[in-house]
């Protein structure tokens, strides 16, 4: 699967958003789900999905889900690839 | 089950793995989170949720770091008697609040964890060299906390153990400290999930019961049949000493009251010889309930042990290193608890900590548990004699039972919780009680809990029979009639009501109403009333139905197999029921 397809499914899996909801420049403060505690566990189920270990300053960067898939092709992960 | 989560950090983020870990043990938890530092308040105030909520559970979650910041941040500030000081205060307002809600509240049960600090702290060497230091924060405060034990009703979570068992950068996440005031990692909210889960499921005694253990690679390095029993690996030198020690962590557990069984494909007379002639075995015959050394299939055998034992599979752990009787056991019977085997036998001491934590720990202990393999033996002795007495009336006679019935005695309260919690079969409405529940009866003036122990030629069994009675006036409701799977059989029953209502009608009773309730599992005393000349009442569709005694016909007759060898009264204690 194509690695932005599968943020999405993350995101949309736990944020309870459908999956066409799930727009490339959705950001935190967007939804009620998102906010800063819920941007800490967006990212936590991101980095077990994932497998990788943001640093800080990424966590913070990485608030729309253009910019978290952004961080994860920072990791070497790449489209076609889980 | 109600559970309030009171911390002085946020630990919003446990909630979902923390229900799902009570979901794996068959909880279904209702959580409550408190404010974030809420926890005093909580206690505190009369109208906060936790002293208005009707909770089962309140976890008290307490950062050390937090707790005791200024010390770690200024060390020099503080002197040894200072920092004394300091937890001295702290204690005495944490047990001040405790005593005070687990007055007012009847039901409320506290699970309470010891702290960690990080160590070493920036003082290094100064810190256990000088009068300065937080590195005596940990242990001082952490000593202290034990004492809160002293009520039955505050049960202490070992959660320093966890951080030096898994690490400090595993559990904690310094990341979300800075950013959400989160300490722990999803790994280790996921681990003290765990952890908090398997204390609920102790304190509600479902923790498992019985161990089952393969012999070759197992107990034993090598193969005995192959090997011989001097070929094996087992002493106290070399990696022989890895399965040594691990024989040892077995009768460690034997003597907490689990069971221990053999299941292995062997030739019987090489097991035996390696039993008898091994020197370094630290595992003796009679350590196990069940030897069954044979060349059937795992899964036949360990039916037949649940049987003898009579529990149900749901008891059982079983042990093997062998992958495919593993996976055979967990497709066949999948109640039973099949965990993996480690790779290396250096590892299995780790290992069977582990385990033992997860699915074999106790938070209190009874005389029963203690002697509960000796228990089985007897009865398993006990049923040799029946099948060699010609009659049961010889039988009876030949047991020479005395029995003793205990009217609210506290000694007794954690056995007749733990028999409320696991009589299935001869248990007539399978209510289950908490230790707290079963001492707020012996104490209320509406309430008489009957205990009764057994003594036989085989030796003691213990308390094995539990009647709990509501009396309203001159009417008396057997709340609760159970005996334990031991002594079915034994007419124990018959004497047991007998006496209970003798005391009843001594205090006034002029009639006994009694229940069956109708679980699964306990078909076998669905027409016990019947058999004692209660009257049925009242009958619903759903099987369960009620009975009735007039105490001015005497009916049920004397049995005169059990002598009853005194009754220990202890006065209802008046006054401390509101």
């Amino acid at each position: 699967m194509e690695l932005i397809h599968e943020v999405k499914r993350v995101i949309s899996k736990n944020l309870n958003l459908p999956l066409s909801e799930v727009t490339n420049e959705l950001a935190a403060g967007d939804l009620d789900a998102w906010d800063s505690l819920g941007h800490l566990k967006l990212i936590l189920r991101i980095e077990e999905n994932f497998k990788v270990k943001f640093k800080t300053e990424q966590i913070i960067e990485a608030t729309t889900v253009r910019k978290i898939y952004e961080q994860l092709k920072e990791f070497g992960l790449s489209d076609g690839e889980k | 089950m109600k559970i309030a989560l009171l911390s002085n950090i946020n630990m919003d983020l446990m909630v979902p793995r923390f229900e799902e870990c009570l979901k794996d043990i068959g909880i279904n938890g209702d959580l409550y989170v408190s404010g974030f530092n809420q926890y005093m308040q909580e206690m505190i105030n009369p109208d906060s949720v936790l002293n208005k909520g009707d909770f089962d559970i309140a976890v008290i979650f307490l950062d050390g770091e937090e707790i005791f910041q200024n010390v770690i941040r200024e060390p020099f500030a503080y002197k040894d008697k200072d920092i004394e000081l300091i937890i001295d205060s702290e204690i005495n307002n944490l047990s001040l609040q405790l005593g005070n809600v687990i007055r007012s509240n009847r039901k409320l049960t506290f699970f309470i964890n010891n702290i960690f600090i990080r160590r070493p702290s920036i003082l290094g060497a100064l810190d256990y060299n000088t009068e300065f230091g937080p590195a005596v924060l940990q242990e001082r405060f952490n000593s202290k906390i034990r004492h809160l034990r002293s009520s039955e009703r505050v049960v202490i979570i070992d959660f320093a153990a966890l951080v030096s068992r898994y690490g400090y950068e595993t559990i904690y996440d310094n990341r979300l400290w800075y950013l959400g005031r989160i300490k722990f990692s999803s790994q280790g909210l996921l681990h003290i999930s765990k952890l908090l889960s398997s204390y609920i499921q102790a304190y509600l005694g479902k923790s498992k019961k019985a161990l089952i253990l393969d012999l070759d690679n197992t107990l034993w390095g090598g193969i005995v049949g192959e090997d011989g029993i001097e070929g094996i690996k087992l002493g106290t030198e070399g990696i022989g000493r890895a399965y040594y020690d691990f024989q040892e962590l077995i009768k460690a557990l034997k003597h907490k009251g689990i069971l221990i069984s053999v299941c292995s494909k062997n030739n019987l007379a090489d097991v035996k010889e390696v039993f008898e002639e091994n020197e370094f075995m630290k595992l003796e015959e009679r350590d196990f309930v069940a030897f069954k050394v044979n060349w059937e299939s795992k899964t036949k055998n360990i039916r037949e042990i649940a049987a003898d034992l009579n529990l149900g599979l749901d008891s059982f752990v079983f042990v093997d290193d062998n992958p495919f009787e593993r996976e055979m056991v967990r497709s066949e019977l999948p109640q039973v608890v099949v965990p993996d085997f480690p790779k290396d036998p250096a590892n299995l001491t780790q290992w069977m900590i582990d385990l033992s934590c997860q699915y074999f720990n106790n938070i209190t202990i009874t005389n029963e548990d203690k002697l509960r393999t000796e228990i089985y033996h007897a009865s398993a002795e006990r049923k040799e004699l029946e099948r060699s007495a010609s009659t049961s009336e010889d039988f009876y006679k030949s047991l020479e039972m005395t029995a003793v019935m205990k009217i609210n005695s506290q000694a007794d309260f954690k056995r007749i919780a733990q028999l409320s919690q696991r009589t299935n079969q001869f248990n007539l409405t399978s209510r289950r009680y908490t230790e707290n529940e079963v001492l707020d009866f012996m104490n209320s003036r509406d309430w008489m809990v009957f205990g009764l122990e057994l003594t036989d030629r085989f030796g003691p069994n213990g308390i094995i029979g539990v009647i709990n009675v509501r009396i309203n006036g001159a009417d008396a409701r057997i709340d609760t009639f159970l005996l334990s799977c031991r002594v079915i059989g034994r007419t124990v029953e018959d004497f047991f009501v007998y006496h209970v209502i003798e005391e009843l009608r001594e205090r006034g009773v002029k009639k006994v109403f009694g229940e069956y309730i109708p679980t699964k599992k306990n078909s076998v005393v669905k027409d016990m009333y019947k058999k004692l000349k209660f009257k049925l009442l009242e009958e619903s569709v759903d099987g369960s139905n009620l009975w009735e005694l007039d105490l001015s016909e005497t009916i049920i007759e004397k049995n005169t197999w059990i002598k009853r060898q005194l009754s220990i009264m202890q006065e209802v204690i008046v006054g401390t029921h509101p």
